[in-house]
């Protein structure tokens, strides 16, 4: 995210979240918050803890941020990297993580079908050798178990909606969300396996090196000693063994038409 | 070969999907592009796009490098005083954190640098450390700060031993070089995956302390301890040093292209009053038990009466000496009267470094009747009251009267003028010195003053040491290494006792010409292998 791009990235969130945008110049935007977003984002639960017992309104805050150099007036500069943006990428990234959308199919006027589909957008984290972070981002069609990968780059455009459009139905899966889960780790993990041998090899390389060094340490009279090499035992496996962690960062039950689904899982 | 595949996050979200409110399709697609940008990519350091502001220099960006791509996040950060230690740790714990490798950090510092290091790691890394209140246990912080003496003690050590750290980081880490100590009991007993120790002078006598040091950071390297100790007997320097720097990094002054401001040096002399002079004299004559012990009184009687003064009463056989009366009766101190001569015509803040405190007293007192405000700073202090002085130093004093101990790791760039008061006898301690001011960040000139008296062991230390600094460019933390490599004593020690035995000037400046170009002859040896290793 470059600074330049801030600002607008600041309006849409806060606009979005329905506060009062008070002054909004280039670089310089001041906001009233609403009552959640005070919550999230200020950091006084005394307070509210106090107006909700006595059943009072409560006065959100009013902020003033800035991103651009030079702009004269008191706020808070805003970067990426400060805490205060992280803090509004948390609250974002709380929000989407999970959800249940449809395909906008607005102009449509027959009954039409909505095939379930569940995405997982995954974060894979190599730690050893080196730490790597990957994307992969799975559909699995919840009718057949049919997996589609990068499917939410392949989805990106299109336009979903949080309600059922008119005259469309939702098919029942077949396969439970859960169980989709288990067909899809076991997939990805046979995948992070092929994919990683140079990876695992020289790991496991790294790790017996510093193991036998460690090994070389004769002095075990102690039972200080002893918990000396367990800790540095236990140090070396965290650092450099060969590990791959899959975290969810986001996903959820996209419903979508059949001619979609028909794209998604015959194209390449 | 296959790793470990971890999925149970998957399982856990699944399991409470209930929980989450369905988003819009707006946040959801933010919320993946927002976790796109969080990813981090194996060859990269992606700490810096999140700190606009700091700009790495080369050898600070080398060393995080090293330190997280080939050192795997544990290593020894011995770069001289002044090339920004703490800003490479800082780097390499946002890389760690932002890696999401690292949450709980335990930071360990004199306590006199809590206070800089909490400022530092929030302003300038946006990493929210905390400094450890008496108040909280220590489990509810992540990064907490504290000094290593409250650590060691109970109840805390057993505390912090029980837990699970991911990053250690011990700053001024040459406390920890002898392995009989409780502070390196404590510290080799803390479980933490990553581990940095800070140190500008990572083997300051013998070369067996960097073994203590290794063994904490990277147990093994240096294998058994009588294996290492063989090995040190049987291979030169250079090779120990080669094995040291797979898990040391270290950065020279000498090494690092110069954007500094440059050094002034000015030498004020001065002479002793007659009367003063006679005390000196007298001070060479006085019979005492041992030479060493006429040495240190001129050195004393050099920097102040009071110096002097103070360590004859404590000693029965001189408490009763005429040379005391004489002394008494000294209205002030000719060095102390020029220095404020000196300070006045300053028109800017002064640093004064002394070796003695009653010197330091007198300074102060003497400053005070001159209308100067100045202000003391020594390792007695308790933290608040030398954040308090620097504070006023700041902000308000034109002088600030260190000692030697206490002004570690200070940092005075704000100040451009240093007067040493006394000169320390070891290259190593007047280097400390000047790098409170003189130092990365520092674009103005720096006004180095050596306040000498004529005809004195302050002249001949000028004429013998100071004029021949140059020598040791580039390896001035590690004479005393290079002079234990030879079974010598440290630096101060073989300058004492060739001052001490020499029955003329010649005769010393000789002995010190020799020790001088053992040094240096060593020093372009491990240069050479050095360039040879890189090339």
């Amino acid at each position: 995210m470059k600074q330049a791009e801030i600002h607008g990235f600041l309006y849409e969130f806060f606009d979005h979240r329905q506060a009062s945008i008070l002054e909004n110049h280039d670089g310089l935007l001041t906001v009233k918050l609403t009552r959640e977003l005070d919550q999230q984002l200020m950091n006084r639960p005394f307070y509210w803890q106090y107006i909700n017992t006595m059943g009072y309104e409560g006065e959100p805050m009013t902020v003033t941020y800035k991103s651009k150099e030079g702009v004269e007036a008191d706020g808070e500069w805003i970067h990426f990297g400060s805490p205060r943006l992280q803090q509004i990428f948390n609250v974002i990234q709380e929000e989407g993580r999970y959800t249940t959308l449809y395909e906008n199919i607005s102009e449509n006027t027959k009954r039409t079908p909505l095939y379930p589909w569940f995405v997982c957008n995954l974060q894979v984290k190599y730690r050893g050798w080196y730490i790597h972070d990957e994307m992969v981002s799975i559909g699995i069609l919840l009718t057949n178990g049919t997996m589609r990968f990068n499917w939410i780059d392949e989805n990106i455009d299109q336009h979903f909606v949080q309600h059922v459009p008119d005259y469309a139905y939702k098919i029942p899966y077949i396969i439970s969300p859960e169980r989709s889960i288990e067909h899809l780790t076991k997939e990805l993990s046979n995948r992070i396996e092929q994919e990683s041998t140079s990876f695992s090899e020289k790991s496991i390389e790294l790790y017996n090196q510093e193991l036998n060094m460690l090994d070389e340490l004769t002095e075990l009279h102690t039972e200080e000693d002893q918990q000396f090499y367990d800790q540095s035992k236990e140090q070396i496996y965290e650092r450099l063994y060969p590990k791959v962690e899959v975290n969810w960062i986001n996903g959820g039950l996209f419903y979508l038409t059949q001619e979609r689904t028909r794209q998604l899982t015959t194209s390449q | 070969m296959k790793p470990i595949v971890n999925t149970d996050h998957l399982y856990e979200v699944i399991s409470h999907v209930q929980d989450y409110q369905n988003s819009d399709w707006d946040t959801f697609k933010k919320a993946y592009e927002l976790s796109q940008l969080s990813m981090t990519n194996k060859n990269e350091l992606n700490s810096l796009k999140y700190l606009p502001n700091l700009e790495l220099l080369p050898h600070q960006r080398e060393a995080v490098e090293k330190v997280i791509f080939h050192m795997h996040g544990r290593a020894i950060l011995a770069d001289e005083v002044g090339l920004g230690k703490t800003i490479e740790a800082g780097v390499i714990l946002k890389e760690l954190m932002i890696k999401g490798l690292v949450k709980k950090v335990l930071i360990l510092v004199p306590s006199s640098l809590i206070r800089q290091w909490e400022s530092e790691m929030n302003y300038t890394f946006f990493i929210p450390a905390r400094a450890k209140h008496r108040s909280y246990p220590w489990e509810v912080y992540d990064i907490v700060i504290s000094s290593i003496d409250l650590a060691k003690k109970e109840p805390h050590a057993s505390t912090l031993i029980e837990q699970e750290f991911d990053l250690l980081i011990v700053d001024e880490a040459h406390r920890l070089k002898n392995a009989d100590t409780k502070n390196y009991q404590f510290v080799k007993q803390l479980k933490s995956t990553y581990c940095l120790l800070l140190t500008a002078t990572p083997i300051q006598n013998k070369i067996d302390e960097v073994y203590h040091l290794m063994k904490i950071v990277r147990p093994g390297l240096l294998g058994d301890k009588r294996i290492f100790k063989e090995k040190v007997k049987k291979s030169s320097y250079d090779t120990i040093q080669t094995l040291i720097k797979q898990s040391m990094v270290r950065s020279r002054k000498s090494d690092v292209q110069d954007p500094w401001a440059t050094r002034e040096i000015k030498t004020i002399q001065v002479d002793f009053t007659e009367e003063e002079q006679h005390v000196y004299d007298a001070l060479q004559q006085l019979e005492t038990s041992h030479a060493l012990t006429n040495l240190t009184l001129s050195r004393e009687f050099c920097s102040s009466r009071e110096a002097c003064y103070l360590s004859m009463k404590k000693q029965e056989n001189l408490k009763e000496s005429h040379i005391i009366e004489l002394i008494e009766q000294l209205p002030n101190h000719a060095k102390a009267l020029k220095t404020m001569d000196l300070i006045k015509e300053i028109d800017d803040k002064v640093i004064i470094f002394t070796e003695y405190k009653s010197s330091q007293l007198y300074l102060q007192w003497l400053c005070q009747q001159n209308g100067i405000s100045a202000v003391p700073y020594n390792g007695d202090f308790r933290k608040s009251k030398k954040q308090w002085m620097l504070q006023l130093f700041q902000n308000n004093a034109k002088v600030l009267i260190a000692t030697d101990a206490g002004a570690e790791g200070l940092n005075l760039q704000f100040c451009k003028n240093m007067i040493h008061y006394d000169l320390p006898w070891n290259p190593m301690k007047l280097e400390q010195r000047i790098g409170r001011i003189h130092r990365f960040g520092q674009k103005d000139t720096v006004n180095i003053f050596y306040v000498v008296l004529n005809n004195t062991m302050d002249e001949r230390i000028l004429n013998l040491l100071y004029d021949k600094l140059s020598v040791f460019e580039g390896v001035i933390g590690e004479i005393d290494q290079i002079l234990s490599s030879f079974g010598a004593n440290s630096f101060e020690e073989e300058i004492t006792d060739i001052i001490q035995e020499s029955h003329s000037t010649k005769e010393a400046e000789i002995k010190i010409d020799n020790l001088m170009s053992v040094i240096q002859s060593e020093s372009e040896n491990s240069e050479g292998e050095l360039k040879d290793e890189t090339s």
